[in-house]
């Protein structure tokens, strides 16, 4: 709290802080769901600067990193609707393609990914939250605006059809 | 197969293993913090210019009275050249004053 009232007074330098922090996991989260490098970036950028703008708003409800979260998801869920029906082009398909998996075959990983890219936007934010930021999931339920048992049920669903996918 | 991904942990690590984390672009955090300090400037510049508007606003309304007193206190028929005089020199000190504290609003942005 004490980072965000320096923030809130105008110490842009402390916002900085809040940048280095945080653009990382919040780039990685778009990534997940846009699908689009340079999409993630417009992502992330317009998160950190709606943020800052409305860091007024921020009543500590919520940890700043789950506030920061919702604006992202939030943000990068709207590219995805605004967006869909394109195709996806070469550049997004091949978005993983540099993973370095030692503990699994090629067969394997790519199974996964073709599972992965098979789910919708939102489910892909659930995936991205629940397994790779680990968070718990009431948080996620913050994060994305529903209720615990909503998020538990989805993850169970998304569990099941990334299951059926693999086994195709 | 099945069995193969019954394991949540194995799921976990799985997922994990087809989307490898990657680092932020060079260059994202410069452009975020680029756009953040040109929004706060020009919130500063916003609230500046309210500042001078009330101050400038404060002005008005004093030099208004004390024309209007003054105004009520003399024979405007036969004294008219010298409260125009008095009446350029209040409002000349007013610019002044306002000018001033503008400037020393502006230098502080």
């Amino acid at each position: 709290m004490e980072l965000v009232q320096r923030v809130a007074a105008g110490d842009t330098e402390a916002f900085g802080l809040v940048v280095e922090r945080y653009s990382e996991p919040l780039y990685n989260l778009a990534l997940r769901i846009v699908r689009d490098p340079a999409l993630a970036e417009d992502v992330v950028q317009e998160t950190f600067v709606r943020a800052y703008e409305h860091l007024d708003g921020f009543r500590g409800a919520s940890s700043l990193s789950t506030w920061l979260y919702r604006i992202a998801c939030n943000r990068a869920l709207g590219e995805c609707r605004r967006r869909r029906g394109m195709r996806l082009d070469e550049r997004t398909k091949s978005l993983a393609g540099e993973a370095d998996a030692p503990r699994y075959d090629d067969e394997t990983v790519m199974r996964m990914r073709r599972a992965l890219e098979r789910l919708a936007p939102e489910e892909r934010a659930l995936v991205t939250l629940f397994y790779e930021e680990e968070r718990p999931v009431a948080e996620i339920a913050r994060i994305v605006g529903q209720t615990e048992n909503n998020v538990k049920v989805k993850l169970h669903r998304i569990r099941r059809r990334i299951r059926q996918h693999m086994e195709e | 197969m099945k069995e193969q991904y019954g394991d949540e942990a194995r799921l976990r690590e799985t997922i994990r293993a087809a989307a490898p984390r990657r680092t932020t672009p060079p260059g994202l955090e410069v452009r975020i913090m680029a756009q953040v300090r040109l929004r706060e400037r020009r919130r500063r510049e916003r609230q500046a210019i309210a500042r001078m508007a009330v101050y400038g606003l404060g002005l008005s309304v004093v030099l208004l009275v004390v024309l209007c007193t003054g105004a009520m206190a003399i024979d405007l028929r036969t004294e008219w050249p010298a409260a125009l005089l008095l009446s350029a020199g209040a409002v000349g000190m007013a610019l002044t004053a306002w000018s001033d504290r503008s400037a020393e609003v502006w230098r502080k942005l």
